[in-house]
């Protein structure tokens, strides 16, 4: 048995220790605090000194000129965060119930380190084929300037594919075996079962992997701003060009100054604020199952 | 001002790159001094000037009046820049007026027929707001009299003259504006009121599309901060100047 005052030591040894851990867990959120509390400094007095509605729901954007609207780049974030996954979703989904329910394990361990290596590529080089490839195509075959809601969706689109096929393929794949054979037993065939039994089942996966392509199409910023065209426009069609807000502060930040440079804090503002109520809303989704 | 620190000259990405090639000049002569050149933009210049974060300030647009308290700001002016509006080199149309380009930007013409051209729709590429290079044109295009003219919202926004270059090169109904130092080949400079973009065109003030590039400074400038202005006049920055397609200010 250890003499008293060891068994003191060790156990002050431990709390310095716990202590430690703790300190260094904080301090990620410490960073996000401090983050949010810069960002809501810098950006919260021009809102109101603008006026909520009218920094919320004015549509003019001349920032040197003091007329500060944004409402044109969220309805732009919204369509575009949408048409990505408009478009990303579907196939995104697809390959994941061929990779899960049909694939030979040689076909699956070929391809899924393969599509996990398409989340590796960084994301200015998906602008530079956006603005080779996309642009002109959908420029000579639709029309307008190919710097459009549609190129950014249809960009945004593959660039999200990587993050939503790993998560619901995980999610497919984590649905108990006894599911497959319940299904195939009762006389389904393979496709009944995946269509009514194991998707269902993998439901709230499945949310939590388009929950993530949300924001991943959301925050992109350098590729967007290659393919969209940055017009501060409220699109209506897909053919017209958009701004997103994220776009909006990268663009000018450079040459920002004053209420200017104020008034891209207050972007950052509303981006944080949609992004957080997205997130409440989707992760109650998840909870309700 | 500590005599060990580093000279910082700040502001405008159009004037940075005839900058770094002149301090680089200027080091040669002067090893002792410490120098750096940034960016920013105009507008960071212009502030970075006046809180004094760098002794010597880039801008490449006119002071406006809405500039915080501009008065305390001495620019000098080192040198002349072509704005010069690029479209695709197989685009029929040569030659616009500074009338018909105030239209073809306000949004008002929406066809390069209009302007003698095909009937194809124009695209608009412009700069971004607080951009010295938009700013510039805001002033010597947009203005009429009085009457300010808006950019057309439907324009494409790019980030830098290059990206406004490189979509003009892809792009056949494209027509934007950029310094005449980032024109390529691989687009056509306009005539404007019939006159080319040039050197020469610059220096004899006939082109109209001009705007010059200063450095701020506040107050009395150190004497190092003489010693760069007085070098950016010089015959050596004037030769420098000319390879970037600027015309010294020099007498």
């Amino acid at each position: 048995m250890p003499l008293p005052e060891q068994k003191n030591g060790l156990r002050l040894r431990e709390k310095r220790i716990r202590a430690g851990l703790l300190m260094i867990a904080f301090s990620s959120i410490l960073v996000l605090t401090l983050i949010i509390i810069f960002v809501f400094k810098e950006g919260v007095p021009i809102i109101f000194s603008t006026g909520l509605s009218v920094f919320l729901f004015g549509t003019k954007w001349a920032p040197t000129k003091g007329s500060f609207g944004i409402f044109p780049m969220i309805v732009g974030t919204l369509q575009v965060t949408f048409g990505a996954l408009l478009i990303g979703v579907p196939i995104s989904i697809m390959v994941s119930i061929y990779l899960s329910e049909f694939a030979k394990p040689l076909t699956r361990k070929i391809m899924k380190p393969l599509i996990e290596l398409l989340a590796a590529i960084p994301s200015v080089v998906f602008g530079f084929i956006g603005v080779i490839v996309i642009v002109p195509f959908v420029r000579e075959h639709l029309g307008g300037t190919g710097f459009s809601v549609l190129s950014a969706s249809l960009m945004l689109g593959i660039m999200i594919l990587p993050t939503v096929i790993s998560i619901t393929f995980d999610s497919l794949q984590a649905v108990p075996q006894s599911y497959r054979e319940g299904a195939l037993a009762l006389g389904a065939t393979p496709w009944q079962s995946t269509i009514r039994v194991i998707l269902p089942a993998a439901r709230s996966g499945i949310v939590t992997a388009v929950i993530l392509g949300m924001g991943r199409a959301m925050g992109e910023t350098m590729a967007v701003i290659m393919v969209a065209g940055n017009a501060v426009v409220i699109p209506t069609s897909p053919l017209h060009p958009c701004r997103t807000l994220t776009s909006n502060i990268a663009l000018e930040m450079a040459y920002a100054a004053g209420d200017h440079q104020k008034a891209l804090f207050a972007t950052g503002v509303v981006l944080f604020v949609m992004i957080f109520l997205l997130n409440i809303v989707a992760t109650a989704i998840v909870k309700r199952k | 001002m500590n005599s060990e620190q580093a000279l910082i000259i700040a502001g405008s990405t159009s004037v940075q790159p005839v900058m770094e090639k002149i301090i680089e000049e200027f080091k040669k002569r002067n090893q002792a001094i410490k120098i750096h050149v940034e960016g920013g933009g105009s507008s960071a210049g212009i502030m970075a000037a006046l809180t004094g974060t760098a002794q010597l300030g880039m801008c490449s647009r006119e002071l406006k009046k809405e500039d915080p308290k501009e008065v305390q700001l001495m620019p000098v002016c080192i040198a002349f820049d072509a704005v010069t509006v690029i479209v695709h080199p197989s685009n029929p149309v040569e030659d616009l007026t500074i009338a018909q380009l105030r239209q073809v930007f306000s949004g008002k013409i929406r066809s390069w027929k209009d302007v003698g051209g095909t009937d194809r729709p124009l695209h608009l590429i412009v700069r971004e707001e607080g951009s010295g290079t938009r700013g510039a044109f805001d002033e010597l295009v947009m203005k009429d009299g009085k009457m300010e003219f808006e950019m057309d919202a439907y324009a494409l926004v790019q980030d830098s003259s290059g990206g406004v270059r490189e979509v003009v090169r892809g792009d056949p109904d494209a027509v934007g504006f950029i310094s005449l130092g980032t024109v390529s080949l691989q687009v056509k400079a306009l005539r404007i009121d019939g006159i080319t973009p040039s050197y020469e065109s610059v220096k004899m003030r006939e082109y109209k599309l001009v705007r010059p590039f200063y450095l701020l400074h506040k107050g009395k400038p150190s004497p190092i901060a003489q010693k760069i202005l007085d070098f950016s006049l010089a015959s050596e920055s004037k030769e420098i100047m000319k390879k970037e397609g600027l015309v010294s200010a020099a007498p």
